[in-house]
């Protein structure tokens, strides 16, 4: 399965194509996409799975290789997948800047989740946040471009932390790839241990919006137009769980014997508080969105914190549920504040009674968000409250608080599908009927998860399978060691 | 009020600057294995060390295919950043495509007013312009026998277009400077796909079997070393342009 | 079993697709519930029924089934609700004739959550009902409507708060005993409290506020009164007789043995502490309730603060933790079930017709609107525990569960608030029907026939239980015993009561009433007739108060009709403010909401406090 590069090198040929292609952009742009996607799908359905690619045919320790496991199968068609909905939302962009970045992004994206490699994973995540910047940059008002300039701060200063840890891991362990750094990172003294985690740990919760480092969210978020909004949510922060989920627990599985894990456990509880909270005045819908899923972050990471079995199932439902929910409220918030011409939610009042698809869609995502049952969220909060009750008391504490937070966000977001719901007559505006398909494909997707798990019940297994119960076979595969 | 603020953050940033300097050296002196800050490591077999020893093949792996790839760049530092992490490299490259691409969309467009050039500048900068090009021409085509590289030689002939905006001389166009740009990388790509057609390996070192020192020696790694100028060359032309075109 | 809740689903999602059609809509919103009704009959003793749905999600190391049963006290509660849903269904049908939106399909969901809460086998499938009932009924109450949307997020937020205090309860519980089932739990609990009691106590408590919350209960009696003074009427009648027994059940089900069988201290040897805890909420609710009614000018607020005071009933019967105080509890369930759905559909029918429901602009519709005047009256005087209407036999068995058991401030408690309702029942009774009628409502008619025919039902459903508690009684029974509490079978007439030689034969009472209502009927026709005045004459001394600037409404007698009194327990009142705290802790959090929103629009200090961060990541390495 060598050709697994082509994930990467086919957009990025397309990004330097982009430079010339003109009005054909959008057409290669839909090439590429369904080209990863179908690509990334025959892989998952081709049984060869787990494999290691090398590239250079150098062997694993000592060059760039790439992994692929039930994790990376599954997080690949995630982003890729989000690739293809989030450029349906592209409309009328001429500036082939935008396609580059896009092309650039989807290879990034797509490399991070791949690789099996601390540095070339250091480069795909600069590729995707300088892709992300100037993608976030593209309306080139104040805002945006604002937005896109302390985007571009803070994960400099991310990359700098990150840049550090991995200088720091080469010259303690001579060495740069993950199955490498897992087997020989035990061997350091704790102190060196703790200082290459916080360094890179510092790195990772940037992109993870978790609290002190996630300034960059809601600006972005507010500046950027709707289909860079899920490719932020979709792509790099589905590829940014992907790097934390790898790094932290299969590199960094120690991390759980030291306090700095009680660490994440009180930053998550922070960021979950944050986001409710800062949620429940905001009239712009997008910023909604925003400090919601800071919170839902908050919340996946809470439970990655924890460590145990379920609560990283838990993590892995929020994911499943948080990804699905965004995708669908982003469609929708496009959608109505184009047909009304305002971000701000109260100008949508009728629009549901209208186009109730759209708003049944939307409530959907966000019951699903708030962890009510019968939605997909539901089994990840429950996951998590189950393991977080039967650890020590700080867990408790955590999690008691982040369920009453939850009470704010059902309070938030139930008023804003209420005010979808309010009788007034919107006569004067026109939406497409075939918008409403996506977000109602995705919406049934979040009851079936609801309804009966055990549809990805198995593939979570799996994930956590790799993690939990068999690091060492990650380690294996790459290292080929009997 | 803004001075005291931003006084004040200052000083906390400096508070935890040093706290974050003082854990470091605390760090540092941990016993047992780890970060030091003046250490002699004894040589165990790091991948570093076997990277230095230039014995990364081991003799059991199914990855031996070839014989001479290990031995063909006499530089180091060449045969890692072009060989071994190729990918690596061109990621960079392409690190630096996304910054410049990004340029025109974050710097806002106002207008600037630039000075005639002198007529020492005007008469000269061909004179200057021909012993760059030669210089990072001479740096990219001997990257792999001695210091030097595609990067910096890019750099170099970028300058040569940079003296080129600065005595007011048409050189090249802007919409060469992208085709060069584009072609460089995407025939770096190209010469990856090749090698996945030859070899079923991307980005491997296809072109064995020539000797230690020769100019044209180290298999791919020149022609790597080339396209890399080039695009970096190009890049970094096109700063110059998007600064130019503003004025 | 299972089609009992397939049935409401697919109703929901056809509803759904029917949304345009409104007579469509409430129809099968009808025969739904007809179904309902008739299956719940016909599965009345098969208390080996159920069912069991294999989610595959694995939790507690095994994999985790939803499972419902037919629980025989899930089936009492059950089987009454939809009695009085599918009365409640057919108002709706003459009701939602004019109306703009269509609760219906929510409303199903309800009913579905209903049943699932009811049958649920285990916690987790009860939770989820629980869950759901929630936020269905927040969109339930605001309906499309802005107005109502203060009350239906004061509801949702205290909802949503409750879920998650028994989630948390419901993991504690499975975390420590293992098992999620709701009968084998209680035997859990119980062994949790004897090892580690203040564990035990804490789980316990959990539960017992989320389902406080529910039935509007002392700290959280505020909410009824916000949803009921907005929300659609026919679904608040629906609301405020059946949904606030949600609460109820579990607590039967699952706080009664625990706290009836638990061996903690004890007060003046009458019983335990938790007994005394749910004690005086109970009774602080009943009060509170009362005097709150007392005051109120909205009529659906009256009536609201009259369920809080009613679920403070139900709450002393379970303190006294005897089986006639258990029972008396249930069976006032349903009397209240029965009494409030008739009060409402009435308040509903006025509404229907005046669109008015401040007390002191309405009066005399007797006149007008007879049939729904006499359900009314029959309704407060059930409400009032008088015989022979339905509210008095539960009444009169909890006090006689309280006093048999020495618990005499419960009964005090419970005296002095069953006295209370008459000054409110009656007062509402005065001022909505009797008296005067308004000028406005010269056109007003009696409601059409679909609305009629259900208020008609209702009358008779409360003098038959008020004659034959048997009706009742004697499925209440068979389910305790089923369960396996040591009870007799209930005869039609007669009850039981726990002190001496104390039993009741209503029969007999009804026929002394009889007898007092012929009496007082042959002095109504051989006494003097009444005369009618103009209205203003009455209580404006002839003069016209809009030459005065001022609403003649105001001059209404019922207008700040218990002045003195309400001067002489505001003090009382004010201290307990829930409200104000609940508004405090809002504010709070919108400026909290405000402030953060400014950290992130500014964005300064970025880096710094992403070195704070760096900096607390330290920390938590440097200790060890």
């Amino acid at each position: 399965m060598n050709s697994i590069v082509f994930l990467v090198v086919i957009p990025l040929i397309a990004a330097f194509l982009s430079l010339f292609l003109g009005n054909l952009n959008k057409i290669t742009m839909y090439i590429v996409t369904l080209f990863n996607l179908i690509f990334s799908i025959s892989v998952f359905m081709s049984g060869k799975i787990p494999f290691n690619v090398a590239i250079g045919g150098w062997k694993a320790p000592f060059g760039i290789n790439f992994v692929v496991t039930d994790i990376t199968i599954y997080f690949l068609l995630l982003v890729n997948i989000a690739a293809l909905m989030s450029i349906t939302m592209v409309k009328d962009i001429k500036e082939y800047q935008f396609y580059s970045f896009y092309f650039v992004l989807l290879a990034a994206t797509n490399g991070m989740v791949l690789t099996g490699d601390m540095f070339n994973f250091y480069l795909f995540t600069e590729l995707s946040t300088f892709a992300i910047a100037g993608l976030v940059a593209y309306k080139r008002d104040r805002l945006s471009t604002g937005a896109a300039l302390k985007f571009l701060i803070l994960s400099s200063t991310a990359s700098l932390f990150s840049l550090s840890s991995i200088g720091l891991i080469y010259k303690t362990l001579g060495t740069l790839n993950f199955a490498d750094i897992a087997l020989k990172l035990t061997k350091l003294n704790q102190a060196s241990y703790n200082l290459i985690l916080i360094l890179f740990l510092a790195s990772m919760l940037v992109e993870l919006k978790i609290f002190p480092f996630n300034l960059w969210v809601v600006k972005s978020y507010e500046g950027s137009i709707t289909s860079v909004n899920m490719f932020t949510h979709g792509m790099l922060g589905t590829a940014g769980i992907y790097g934390a989920i790898r790094i932290l627990l299969i590199v960094f599985p120690n991390m759980y014997n030291t306090n700095i894990s009680k660490v994440l456990v009180i930053l998550s509880v922070f960021t979950v508080l944050i986001g409710e909270i800062g949620a429940l005045k905001e009239k712009n819908l997008v910023k909604v969105l925003a400090f919601s899923s800071m919170a839902q972050m908050g919340i996946f990471m809470f439970g990655i914190a924890l460590g145990s079995f379920e609560s990283i199932k838990g993590s892995l439902y929020i994911v499943v549920s948080n990804y699905l929910a965004k995708l669908v409220m982003f469609i929708v918030t496009k959608q109505y504040s184009r047909a009304v011409d305002s971000k701000n939610y109260i100008d949508m009042k009728g629009l549901g009674r209208k186009y109730p698809i759209l708003a049944i869609s939307f409530t959907i995502a966000a019951l699903s968000l708030m962890g009510m049952p019968f939605f997909a969220g539901f089994w990840g909060k429950f996951s998590i409250v189950i393991s977080a009750l039967s650890l020590d008391r700080l867990s408790t504490l955590g999690i008691a608080i982040i369920l009453i937070a939850s009470v704010i966000e059902g309070v938030y977001y139930l008023r804003i599908s209420h005010t979808f719901f309010v009788e007034k007559d919107v006569n004067s505006v026109n939406i497409s009927r075939v918008y409403s398909i996506i977000p109602f494909a995705l919406a049934l997707l979040i009851l079936v998860v609801g309804i009966y798990p055990n549809s990805i019940e198995q593939m979570l297994f799996n994930v956590i399978d790799e993690i939990k119960n068999a690091p060492n076979k990650y380690i294996n595969i790459i290292l080929s060691l009997k | 009020m803004k001075d005291e603020k931003s006084l004040f953050i200052n000083i906390v940033a400096l508070l935890i600057l040093s706290f974050m300097a003082f854990y470091i050296y605390k760090v540092s002196i941990d016993t047992g294995e780890g970060i030091k800050i003046t250490d002699n490591i004894t040589p165990k077999m790091r991948v570093a060390d076997r990277f230095l020893k230039k014995n990364v093949l081991d003799e059991n792996s199914t990855y031996n295919f070839s014989q001479t790839a290990e031995d063909t760049s006499a530089n180091i530092v060449t045969s890692i950043v072009v060989d071994y992490r190729l990918f690596d490299t061109t990621l960079e490259v392409i690190v630096l495509f996304v910054t410049i691409l990004g340029f025109g969309f974050v710097i806002p467009k106002d207008r600037r007013r630039i000075l005639k050039p002198s007529v020492i500048l005007y008469r000269w900068s061909p004179i200057l312009m021909i012993l760059m090009l030669m210089i990072g021409g001479y740096m990219f085509i001997n990257g792999h026998l001695s210091p030097g590289g595609g990067f910096p030689a890019g750099a170099i002939i970028s300058t040569a277009v940079l003296i080129g905006v600065l005595a007011g001389r048409k050189t090249v166009n802007h919409k060469t400077l992208k085709v060069v740009e584009a072609i460089a990388g995407i025939s770096i790509f190209g010469i990856g796909i090749a090698s996945f057609i030859i070899k079923g390996v991307f980005f491997q070192n296809f072109l064995t079997g020539d000797k230690i020192g020769d100019l044209f020696s180290g298999g791919l790694i020149p022609v790597f070393y080339a396209l890399i100028a080039f695009k970096v060359a190009a890049e970094l032309s096109n700063i110059y342009f998007e600064f130019y075109e503003e004025c | 079993m299972i089609e009992l809740l397939l049935v409401p689903l697919i109703t929901t999602l056809s509803i759904a697709f029917f949304i345009k059609y409104k007579r469509v809509t409430w129809t099968l919103f009808l025969a739904s519930n007809g179904f309902i009704l008739y299956k719940l009959y016909s599965i009345y003793g098969m208390w080996s029924l159920s069912y069991s749905f294999n989610t595959g999600y694995e939790i507690l190391g095994a994999k985790f089934n939803l499972g419902v049963s037919n629980n025989p006290i899930g089936w009492y509660f059950a089987f009454f609700s939809a009695l009085i849903t599918l009365i409640i269904s057919i108002f709706s049908i003459g009701f939602n004739k004019n109306s703009k939106s269509n609760v219906s399909v929510i409303w199903m969901l309800i009913i579905f959550s209903n049943l699932g809460i009811f049958f649920a086998k285990d916690w987790v499938t009860f939770f989820m009902m629980w869950e759901l009932m929630g936020w269905t009924s927040f969109f339930a109450i605001t309906n499309g409507k802005d107005k109502a949307l203060d009350g239906a997020k004061y509801y949702l937020s205290l909802s949503l708060f409750g879920a998650a205090l028994l989630l948390i309860a419901i993991s504690l519980l499975g975390a420590y005993t293992g098992t999620f089932e709701i009968l084998p739990s209680a035997f859990g609990l119980l062994q949790i409290i004897n090892s580690s009691t203040k564990l035990g106590i804490v789980i316990l408590l959990l539960f017992l506020t989320t389902f406080i919350i529910k039935s509007a209960i002392f700290p959280f009696y505020m909410w009824p009164q916000k949803v009921y003074a907005e929300g659609p009427e026919d679904y608040i009648t629906f609301m405020s007789s059946v949904m606030i027994k949600y609460g109820i059940y579990p607590m039967a089900i699952f706080i009664v043995p625990v706290v009836g069988s638990v061996n903690l201290p004890r007060i003046l040897n009458t019983g335990n502490v938790l007994q005394y805890v749910i004690g005086y909420l109970g009774a602080i609710s009943a009060v509170l309730g009362t005097l709150l009614a007392i005051f109120q000018t909205d009529m659906k607020k009256l009536f609201a603060y009259s369920s809080v005071s009613n679920m403070g009933y139900i709450l002393l019967g379970f303190s006294s933790m005897t089986i006639v105080g258990f029972e008396g509890s249930l069976f006032h369930v349903v009397n209240h079930m029965i009494l409030k759905a008739a009060i409402f559909l009435t308040l509903a029918a006025v509404v229907f017709r005046t669109g008015e429901s401040e007390m002191h602009k309405l009066g005399g519709l007797v006149y007008r609107m007879p049939l729904t005047f006499m359900t009314f009256l029959l309704g407060i005087i059930a409400a009032a525990g008088i015989p022979p209407l339905n509210g008095f036999g539960s009444k009169w068995m909890i006090i006689q569960a309280l006093m048999s058991k020495k618990m005499v401030v419960f009964a005090i408690a419970m005296i002095f608030a069953s006295t209370g309702a008459f000054m409110y029942l009656f007062r509402a009774l005065a001022s909505i029907f009797l008296g005067q009628l308004p000028d406005r409502y010269k056109e007003v008619k009696e409601v059409p026939l679909t609305m009629a025919v259900p208020m008609f039902i209702m009358m008779v459903i409360m003098l038959l239980v008020g004659v034959v508690p048997g009706v009742v009684m004697k499925p209440l029974t068979t389910a305790l015993k089923a369960v396996g509490y040591n009870v007799d079978i209930a005869s039609w007439t007669v009850l039981e009561g726990s002190l001496k030689n104390a039993t009741i034969d209503l029969k007999i009472v009804f026929y002394m009433f009889v007898a007092g209502v012929i009496i007082s009927g042959l002095m109504y026709f051989f006494g003097n007739k009444s005369e009618t005045v103009p209205q203003e004459d009455n209580y404006t001394a002839g003069e016209y108060p809009e030459e005065w600037g001022v609403d003649a409404d105001r001059f209404n007698y019922s207008y700040s009709f218990y002045q003195p009194f309400k001067e002489m327990f505001d003090p009382l009142l004010e201290s307990i403010s829930i409200d104000d705290l609940f508004a405090s802790v809002g504010r709070n959090f919108e400026y909290l909401s405000t402030t953060i929103q400014g950290l992130f629009k500014r964005g300064e200090g970025a880096v710094l406090l992403f070195s704070i961060g760096v900096l607390l990541l330290i920390l938590g390495g440097l200790i060890i």
